[in-house]
């Protein structure tokens, strides 16, 4: 098959995940991803693009989220439409932590801005409500300091909540 | 972040474009050694380097621990100090900062200092938290005497009399200290200034160097050189004049003349432009009285506003008929110590006045109000905050918002 001729009718494009599952998607949705739309500009488009960074559920939300930001065939989005969306994206992020942080990791390795904002600042959030040590054990995050060290820092800061 | 061994994986593209091998290695696939952390180069071409895009699953890079911590509020930051050496630095060095103003995402800070107290406080801007900065390390003289400050980034810049002559003591909030310098080209105090976004304005003033005179010359501080550049000369000398930042331009509004009489006029510099232009009679309505406080003024929402301290009434600048109009009393005492000891500052969008009440239920403490004005508006809604801080004394001796 020729690159021309399998460029010419492809509107769909194929994803597939690192567990090996496939996602049919529109091509105009899925350039939503700055990274799949210079791998479809490269000249994928028609073969299977693989996005082995993403695991198959992972890559369905995703593609939910592609699919609800996909430019509208109809010119501008309108005010009501664009609340719509902001309320869907606030559900959309509403999900349990490891799952924020795999659509984190998702939206920034795809380079999908505006998912990369809604998760960033939703992670932002839950950092916010919670103590040092809950944050290290949700996101992994490994204390480096030795014991003196934590102590000498916390000692340095004068803060004073009265 | 980069962890075991890269291997090269298997070829992923079932249905290729044409046997297009520049096209293929672009595709590249290289595989971790466990399915946990896979790994894609997918900008690589055949003959440039490949570009590591490493992400372990369920565990942030660098970039986007920044890029989050970047939108987490400025006073929750003393937390993420203690969670990892990698956050430490991050909010120390002030990177932090600079990803906030590259990602859009900044608050208000304000920084005061009250009568009778050794530390400067900070507070959020909905003053549901405050903390004291370390204490600035000055000389006697200096903490006792009259200073002022303004805020240009992440500094606030204190400047007054220390037993040698005129100093800046600057506050850094990443490193979370007092440093000393740097000073001004033309050393000065009772100066006007104003903050605009990283840069931080002063003009007039008396100038302090070999004899005390009235300036006419005006500075610039840029917080990422740490220095002073001299501006064109104002047309009018002056001293105990204010400044505010509005429609692009800084403006210097009042004051007192070399021989000590008040000025009506104000003047505004235009960057784009390099050039001031006076604007005669700004302020021809303003009752100007001896030992009265540079004018209390304040931008919101690209207006000008004024606090007048003989009456406590809060006026707005009309600017096409260059007059102000009555908005109604603001619920502080301006007129106490002749507008000496208010804060009255600019929220953005909000103006914010700090100082003794005039609502009789209030207590002696410092009160803090804020309100969204309107310049149509008859009357303002002004809004009282309960900052948990009544033990503060009511006279400020200085007061600066940040913006970071």
């Amino acid at each position: 098959m020729s690159s021309t001729l399998c460029c010419s009718f492809a509107k769909n494009v194929t994803l597939r995940s690192s567990d090996g599952q496939t996602f049919e998607v529109e091509e105009a949705a899925a350039q939503v991803s700055q990274t799949i739309k210079r791998m479809i500009e490269d000249g994928c488009t028609g073969s299977v693009i693989p996005v082995p960074n993403l695991t198959g559920p992972v890559l369905a939300l995703v593609i939910e989220y592609f699919k609800k930001h996909s430019p509208p065939s109809d010119g501008c989005p309108t005010a009501l439409l664009e609340m719509e969306i902001k309320d869907w994206d606030a559900k959309f992020v509403a999900v349990d932590n490891d799952t924020l942080l795999d659509l984190t990791l998702a939206a920034h390795y795809l380079e999908i801005q505006g998912l990369l904002d809604l998760t960033c600042h939703r992670v932002a959030d839950i950092l916010n409500d919670n103590s040092v040590e809950k944050i290290r054990e949700i996101f992994h995050i490994k204390n480096d300091f030795t014991p003196e060290e934590e102590a000498e820092e916390r000692s340095k800061i004068q803060w004073a909540f009265e | 972040m980069s962890k075991g061994k890269e291997i090269e994986g298997e070829e992923e593209r079932e249905d290729m474009c044409g046997n297009d091998s520049e096209v293929r290695s672009k595709k590249r696939l290289l595989a971790r050694d466990s399915g946990a952390s896979i790994c894609i180069y997918a900008n690589s071409s055949s003959g440039g380097e490949p570009q590591d895009a490493d992400y372990s699953v369920a565990s942030l890079s660098d970039e986007l621990e920044a890029l989050i911590l970047a939108r987490v509020p400025r006073s929750e930051y003393w937390k993420f100090s203690f969670v990892s050496r990698r956050f430490l630095s991050l909010v120390k060095s002030g990177e932090v900062y600079k990803i906030r103003r590259a990602v859009g995402f900044k608050e208000a800070s304000v920084f005061m200092l009250a009568i009778g107290e050794k530390s400067w406080w900070a507070f959020d801007r909905q003053f549901r938290c405050c903390r004291k900065l370390p204490i600035l390390p000055s000389d006697f003289c200096f903490s006792t005497g009259d200073k002022e400050s303004v805020c240009a980034g992440t500094h606030l810049i204190v400047s007054g009399k220390e037993i040698d002559g005129v100093v800046i003591w600057r506050f850094e909030l990443a490193s979370n200290k007092w440093f000393k310098g740097p000073f001004m080209v033309n050393p000065r105090c009772l100066f006007a200034s104003a903050t605009c976004g990283t840069s931080a304005f002063v003009a007039g003033g008396i100038g302090m160097e070999s004899e005390e005179r009235v300036l006419s010359s005006a500075e610039k501080y840029d917080p990422e050189t740490k220095s002073w550049e001299l501006l064109p000369m104002m047309h009018q000398r002056r001293k105990l004049c204010s400044g505010c930042y509005m429609d692009n331009k800084f403006y210097v509004i009042g004051g007192m003349d070399e021989n000590g009489n008040g000025l009506t006029c104000g003047e505004a510099f235009d960057e784009q432009e390099n050039t001031w232009k006076l604007i005669p009679e700004m302020l021809k309505d303003a009752p100007v009285t001896t030992s009265q406080s540079p004018p209390l003024v304040a931008v919101a929402n690209n207006e000008l506003y004024s606090l007048e301290a003989s009456s406590n009434e809060l006026k707005v600048y009309l600017k096409r008929s260059n007059s102000w109009k009555i908005l109604g009393p603001a619920p502080v005492r301006a007129d106490f110590n002749k507008g000496w000891g208010i804060a009255f500052k600019s929220l953005g969008d909000e103006l914010l006045v700090m100082g003794a009440s005039s609502v009789a239920c209030a207590g002696r403490g410092m009160a803090v109000y804020t309100c969204c004005p309107h310049p149509q508006a008859d009357e303002l809604q002004w809004r009282a905050l309960d900052c948990g801080t009544s033990q503060l004394s009511h006279f400020i001796w200085n007061c600066s918002v940040m913006v970071a």
